[in-house]
């Protein structure tokens, strides 16, 4: 178990130079231009070649790799938009906490449903109350979400002249009033978010209620909460975990939409403008940043599956 | 009897001294009040290092320029670009090539560190100019600028290197010259930051919370007596048209986008839910047009151009798509601009008809005239992002040419792609989009048609034409201008460089609690809300 | 006298036990196969082009002669609904089995060999998903270029790589299972036991996992169109008039939101309700008894 997590410790770095060497590619590949995207279209050849210049554009495209990159390892600089020509990082350590705070917030709304609707539909697998569970869930991961957040934000409006898009406050400056605002939006992305994971509890809850320890435990004449509870359930979290673990890039930069609708200064609007501006250095840190969190969270994950199934084992 | 009439009198006069206060008082300007506004953010504050029309809105709050337009009270219509004094009271041509501009006296800048409250002077205007000429992408504008000098600290010199007749206009746009301090670059390095946003205008900037909203307050030491009448401004950052939308229907902003620009659609709709609202239906400057290769077949052959204006029935656009409301004889020079436009029933009607007719019978003759009997397939590139009517505007375009054998092939590019490829003339064969907005008549034409500029998308290279482009720039008295002006737009009548399509009006849209608002068609945001107030 | 009882095949037998035993599914079943039939046969049903425009009728909400309405210039909403299927099923399906092909590989096998192998290539996962999708799509259809076959192998790769997780997660704990040591100890060979043992398992994940997917994949697709990235012209698509007319006219005609929607919606419940009841009735421990 130690070797194993040492090896996963050993083999961030390279990963995170395989995300760092994508991401500026990438970056090159987008469709368009820099420097005219910035003027959109205003100037002339040698104003753009100054604007080039200045930006650093012009030098070899490894120069550049490395010039960011060494910015990173040596000096923690994580570089300067190219728009606002502040530096990334000050952006990003003010966007980052809201973001995060719509991230749990909206995990916690979908687990939980997620989690609840799973286990009664899967308990009572075939009867109305799994057939409602199910229509419920495929209802919410079809409805396209930006549908769901426009809704939420016009119909009241126009029906009743109200509407829930205020001003935003920080947690730490007003807890009450910053709750109020996060909780609408939490929950609209939540609920739509919790279809996939309801199923698949459902699904894995079914397959470990068939298994043979499970009929040892039935015939062991244990009751049926705490079998479902205390024995199915642990195994059947797996897949769960697995899924919050693979959508966690989805809730940190896919809250593009809920932050725009809602007005959230987080770091999904900053990272999408910047894309379509081809913001590059904005684009590359961001994801870096973002990249790393993901893949400690994941290797976090990954350990706690043996917390949960000790039969899993790591050769 | 006397006694009666004096009764009367006393009555009426008392009736009047009553009354008339409360009709007028409507028009009589409230000082106080904070006026809200839900819009996007500026993607940075710096008016030389952004292009983007947010950062010269903002900008237009704080800083002030040497000259400016017309606004408010002292403006005739929403395209009225006449030049009235800002920081410069008085200027004069000493010669076709050198103006002289008189600074007031006692302007200042705000009262923040480093400026510090000092007096604007001459130096301020040269510095601000050489800046501009050094780092902004609209710097080309100027390249006819051979030098700034200060003559005295409230006099300063401007030299050409050829006559211009659209500088002025120039200097008055707010993307162009504000007036900056020179101690805020020193010290900031640039003027990104909240704490660099110092200048002379009528606002001053209180507080900015990046993402989510920014705060001016009232500038108490501006030199207009009394002006702005509003305590502060609020612009809430809400990057989502719908949201917008819902922030004005619940009365959280009593302005829905910057300048309250609605489409018609959202106008109704917001007039339904909310029927107190203001909503002016205001004619937009910039139209759809379509561009060809005209350096390249089959559109070099003018034949093609004439048959596909032909192909579009404009009226019948106008009446359905666009309520009755749209301009149809849009182009070269737009509806709006009345000052410059030669409307297309002045002209010789053979000609005219290529400009504004429909005639699908006559388009299939020309094209078959022109070698295509059975017609021909060509590509349109375009972004698909602009809003209605522009997204219709697309398809019905594809319908109408293959109504008379031209079969179009959509291409839709993403942005980044549209905006450094076709946008500037980088296409095959045929594209459609924006004309680029313009203040000066030769943004239309001189930038439209001349070529190698960046908006001379339909690769025109008319001999005849550039003649008469330079000259209407070199020509300062504004008759002569408009002769030469009205020319050129006889002579492109039936070129069919560009096919013009019917211009929709934007329908300003704004609480009734908003009084002295009058659009203008520059960008200029704080040269407009000086002028406004609230009632409560 | 005792009556002979019929074996059938198993792939027959599945779909009559679907009929007879889950209704639910069955009713997906049926939805899945008017939608298939409707977007194969587009062009004999229809009345109306899907391009014909039309200025005089344009936002009709319902009418004996536009059943769904009409859009803003007038064409048929229930025209563009069907020929709009033939594209949203191709490339869902499309990308879903090319997706499902993925990771069902992937994991599958990174969980069987195990050791460096599956370290390695899973920090490669890890890397490629700790990438925003919508960076990945756009970069990658910059470089292919617009199309459908470009945009459903994009989607595929995408969705196809992010699911590897799951099916190895599965793959994993079902390894460790005892059968599994005793077909090896029998002298089993590696593609046997995969083939035989693993793969059986692990498909009712598959099948949650691919008609869960098909509405992602949907759904990305409408996201594509709104950037100017989707499949190109001239054949609609329910994301296209989702996120283009829909959204621009939601407040004259929210209608053109709505129906999409409703088909969308209806797709993606007619594939989950079916993909439910087949995973119950091939479940093997099911069968097994």
């Amino acid at each position: 178990m130690r070797r194993y997590v040492l090896r996963r410790l050993a083999l961030t770095v390279p990963t995170l130079g395989l995300v760092s060497l994508i991401v500026f590619g990438m970056m090159r590949l987008m469709p368009g231009d820099v420097v005219t995207r910035m003027v959109e279209g205003q100037a002339y050849a040698p104003t753009l070649e100054a604007l080039r210049h200045e930006l650093g554009l012009d030098r070899p495209a490894y120069v550049q790799y490395l010039g960011w990159i060494g910015g990173i390892v040596l000096h923690g600089d994580f570089g300067n938009s190219y728009w606002t020509r502040q530096p990334i990082v000050d952006e990003f350590a003010h966007r980052f906490p809201v973001t995060l705070e719509l991230a749990l917030l909206t995990i916690l709304v979908s687990v939980t449903i997620g989690i609840l609707v799973g286990i009664v539909s899967a308990a009572r697998q075939d009867s109305a109350a799994d057939y409602v569970g199910r229509v419920l869930a495929i209802l919410a991961l079809s409805v396209p979400y930006f549908g769901l957040a426009v809704l939420v934000v016009v119909l009241p409006a126009i029906y009743f002249k109200w509407t829930p898009v205020w001003t935003y406050v920080a947690l730490t400056s007003d807890p009450l009033q910053n709750l109020k605002i996060m909780i609408v939006p939490a929950l609209v992305f939540g609920v739509t978010r919790a279809g996939p994971i309801m199923r698949i509890m459902r699904s894995a809850l079914i397959d470990v209620l068939r298994q043979d320890y499970i009929r040892t435990a039935w015939s062991k004449g244990l009751g049926e909460r705490a079998i479902v509870l205390r024995h199915a359930l642990k195994n059947a979290m797996i897949p769960v975990i697995s899924l919050v673990g693979l959508q966690l890039p989805l809730y940190l930069g896919g809250s593009v939409i809920v932050e725009s609708i809602f007005r959230l200064p987080g770091v999904g609007l900053f990272f999408f403008e910047a894309l379509t501006r081809l913001d590059y250095p904005v684009v590359q840190s961001v994801n870096l940043i973002i990249a790393t969190l993901v893949v400690g969270l994941n290797l976090a994950i990954d350990l706690t599956y043996a917390f949960f199934d000790p039969r899993i084992r790591y050769r | 009897m006397a006694r009666r009439i004096s009764a009367w009198l006393i009555f009426w006069g008392l009736f009047v001294a009553f009354v008339s206060p409360l009709s007028t008082d409507a028009q009589t300007p409230r000082r106080g009040g904070v006026l809200r506004i839900a819009d996007r953010e500026a993607p940075n504050l710096d008016p030389h290092l952004s292009v983007s029309f947010l950062t010269h809105s903002w900008a237009s709050m704080v800083y002030s320029q040497l000259v400016r337009y017309a606004h408010g009270p002292e403006q005739k219509s929403p395209a009225d670009f006449t030049i009235v004094p800002d920081l410069a009271e008085k200027w004069e041509y000493k010669s076709p090539t050198v103006v002289v501009f008189t600074l007031r006296k006692g302007v200042h800048f705000h009262n923040k560190p480093p400026v510090n409250g000092r007096e604007v002077t001459a130096a301020d205007v040269k510095y601000s100019i050489e800046r501009f000429m050094t780092k902004s992408a609209f710097r080309a504008r100027f390249d006819v600028v051979q030098s700034v000098d200060v003559v005295d600290p409230h006099t300063v010199q401007i030299t050409l290197k050829e006559p211009f007749a659209p500088f002025l206009n120039h200097l008055a746009a707010a993307m162009y010259v504000a007036i900056l301090p020179r101690e805020v670059e020193e010290k900031f390095k640039d003027f990104n930051r909240p704490e660099a946003m110092i200048g002379s205008g009528p606002f001053m900037l209180k507080s900015y919370q990046k993402g989510v909203q920014i705060v001016f307050e009232r500038n108490p030491a501006y030199y207009e007596r009394g002006l702005p009448y509003l305590d502060g401004v609020v612009i809430e950052i809400t990057p989502d048209a719908s949201a917008r939308l819902s922030l004005l229907r619940s009365g959280k902003v009593e302005m829905g986008h910057m300048w309250g620009f609605l489409s018609a659609e959202e106008a109704k709709s917001v007039k339904q839910t909310n029927p107190e609202m203001v909503s002016i239906p205001t004619a937009n400057l910039a139209s759809a047009i379509i561009y060809f290769r005209t350096d390249q077949p089959p559109f070099n052959d003018v034949r093609v151009r004439r048959a596909v204006s032909l192909a579009i029935d404009r009226k019948e656009w106008s009446n359905t798509i666009l309520d009755g409301e749209g301009c149809i004889d849009s182009g070269p020079v737009p509806c709006a601009l009345t000052e410059w436009k030669l409307p297309a029933s002045k002209m010789d009607p053979a000609k005219a008809k290529y400009l504004i007719g429909y005639d699908p019978a006559e388009a299939k003759r020309l094209l078959a005239e022109a070698g295509y009997p059975n017609g021909l397939t060509v590509p349109m590139y375009h972004w698909p992002g602009y809003i209605p009517p522009f997204r219709t505007y697309y398809d019905l375009t594809a319908d109408s040419l293959s109504k008379i054998g031209i079969t179009v092939e959509l291409k839709p590019e993403e942005y980044g792609k549209y905006i450094s490829t076709t946008y500037l003339g980088k296409y095959e064969k045929m594209a459609m989009g924006p004309q680029a907005p313009g203040n000066e008549i030769d943004d239309w034409l001189y930038s439209g048609f001349f070529p190698e500029q960046p908006h001379n998308r339909s690769h025109v290279a008319d001999a005849e034409l550039n003649r008469m482009l330079i000259a209407q720039r070199r020509e300062l008295d504004h008759a002569k201008r408009l002769i030469i002006v009205q020319d050129i737009q006889r002579y492109l009548a039936d070129k069919a460089y560009y096919v013009y399509l019917p211009t929709w009006p934007q329908h300003i849209t704004y609480s009734p609690k908003v009084k002295g608002l009058k659009h203008h068609d520059g960008f200029s945001l704080g040269q407009r809300l000086m002028f406004t107030w609230l009632e409560p | 006298m005792a009556t002979p009882t019929v074996t059938r095949p198993w792939y027959v037998d599945v779909w009559i036990q679907l009929w007879r035993r889950k209704p639910l599914g069955a009713l997906g079943g049926a939805i899945v196969l008017v939608m298939l039939a409707a977007a194969t046969f587009a062009d004999v049903i229809t009345v109306y082009g899907f391009a014909e425009t039309s200025l005089r009728d344009r936002f009709i909400a319902a009418s004996a002669a536009h059943w769904l309405g009409t859009d803003q210039i007038g064409r048929d909403v229930l025209t563009r609904l069907i020929y709009g299927a033939r594209i949203s099923l191709y490339v869902g399906f499309g990308a879903v089995l090319i997706g499902c092909t993925l990771a069902t590989a992937l994991g599958i096998v990174s969980a069987y060999w195990g050791g460096r192998f599956d370290l390695f290539l899973q920090r490669g996962v890890d890397a490629w998903m700790a990438f925003p999708g919508l960076l990945l799509l756009m970069s990658i259809l910059s470089l292919l270029g617009p199309g459908v076959w470009n945009i459903t192998i994009v989607l595929g790769l995408a969705f196809g790589i992010q699911n590897s997780r799951i099916i190895r997660s599965v793959a994993l704990s079902i390894n460790e299972h005892t059968y599994i040591e005793g077909a090896r100890a029998a002298g089993a060979g590696h593609v046997r036991v995969t083939l035989v043992h693993i793969l059986p398992n692990v498909m009712p994940t598959i099948i949650v996992v691919a008609t869960t997917g098909l509405s992602t994949v949907i759904l990305t697709e409408a996201a594509l169109s709104f950037l100017g990235l989707g499949v190109p012209p001239p054949y609609p698509t329910w994301g296209g008039m989702l996120s283009l007319a829909g959204l621009d006219h939601m407040y004259t005609a929210p209608w053109l939101a709505i129906w999409p929607a409703v088909a969308l919606s209806l797709a993606v419940f007619g594939f989950n309700m079916l993909g439910d009841a087949l995973r119950d009735l091939l479940d093997p421990r099911l069968k097994g008894g």
